[in-house]
């Protein structure tokens, strides 16, 4: 009888664990001379709260959660926030995730405001970055994250009124997003960046 | 942290609960829903720049009948700033009543030029891009 009330509990256990999952390459896909060719996040380089330059190779070693807002945003911005903060808090030991935070107002949201802004959120300015540069880079950035997330870049919104949050690999993939003003949707994609996480730690024996 | 985010949500819920005046929010609101009715162009604002300034010499003396391509790409630059502008200023003071209502008043005319300028800038350069 008890070696059938742990067989029981044994494979209720297994049934219970979250399914591995492999998060797929989102954006456009081209065939180059037999090659398939992903989107990815086209190369930049953005200064962040600490004054210190941060581009794609700053990021080669991480997966990062991204998402575009400015300061003084009335509507959204906070919304979004307050869901960025979830995914700081949830994943906030974990070495392998940095969170990305470009503005879209460089005019206004400096360096020096994007630290008191950071600094008001106590969080740490080696996993969270916000960054800030020149506008017209940051905006083709935004738009190029949302026509991957939006498919139809002539129709559908851009970064203007986008609470998107994005998902981005060490290969510079874009892997999952989610509306950052929908805590459920939010809910799904902690579980997407843990899928993520889960696919670039190495296997502990 | 948690702490912290507890206190991020009272404010913002405090900020919220500012607007207790049934007429004053109803106000904000207005001014918000001219906002809203137009923040989603921003995009088409940085978008037809790009355009404009893609454009071949060739391309550009085609159309100088048209219009300046240099006026219409500051004129969308100025539109996005203005949008931006605005809404880094836009902030209902504490105060009386009286005083809420003349400030978003004044905020209605403002998000209305706003608005105006952002399409104004839209149209003249889908004319011009045509």
């Amino acid at each position: 009888m008890k070696n059938i009330i742990v067989i029981v509990i044994v494979l209720s256990l297994l049934s219970c664990k979250e399914e591995k999952k492999t998060l797929p390459i989102i954006g456009q896909v081209e065939i180059v001379d037999g090659d398939t060719i992903y989107h990815s996040i086209p190369d930049f380089k953005f200064v962040n709260q600490d004054s210190i330059y941060i581009d794609n190779a700053s990021l080669s070693e991480y997966i990062y959660v991204s998402d575009f807002f400015f300061t003084s945003c009335p509507t959204i911005c906070p919304k979004v926030k307050k869901q960025m903060l979830r995914i700081y808090d949830k994943f906030e030991n974990e070495d392998k995730l940095k969170l990305v935070s470009h503005t879209i107002d460089p005019v206004r949201d400096n360096v020096e405001t994007l630290k008191l802004y950071s600094s008001n959120l106590d969080v740490s300015s080696e996993k969270w970055f916000f960054l800030t540069g020149d506008k017209n880079k940051l905006l083709d950035m935004a738009d190029d994250y949302f026509v991957v997330a939006y498919e139809d870049d002539e129709v559908a919104g851009g970064f203007d009124h986008s609470g998107k949050i994005l998902l981005v690999d060490q290969n510079r993939h874009i892997r999952a997003f989610c509306e950052g003003t929908d805590p459920d949707d939010v809910t799904e994609f902690l579980k997407d960046i843990q899928h993520l996480l889960d696919e670039v730690k190495p296997v502990v024996n | 942290m948690k702490y912290l985010l507890s206190i991020f949500s009272i404010c913002f819920l405090f900020s919220c609960n500012n607007i207790e005046d049934p007429e004053i929010k109803q106000l904000n609101d207005k001014v918000m829903e001219i906002h809203d009715e137009v923040m989603p162009k921003m995009s088409m604002l940085h978008r037809l720049g790009k355009k404009i300034k893609k454009l071949s010499p060739e391309e550009l003396s085609a159309k100088s009948e048209i219009g300046d391509a240099e006026v219409i790409k500051k004129q969308l630059e100025d539109a996005s700033e203005g949008m931006m502008a605005w809404m880094a200023e836009y902030k209902i003071p504490e105060g009386s009543k009286e005083v809420q209502k003349s400030y978003l008043d004044v905020e209605m005319l403002k998000i209305n030029k706003v608005k105006s300028d952002m399409l104004d800038a839209i149209s003249n350069a889908e004319n011009y891009l045509k």
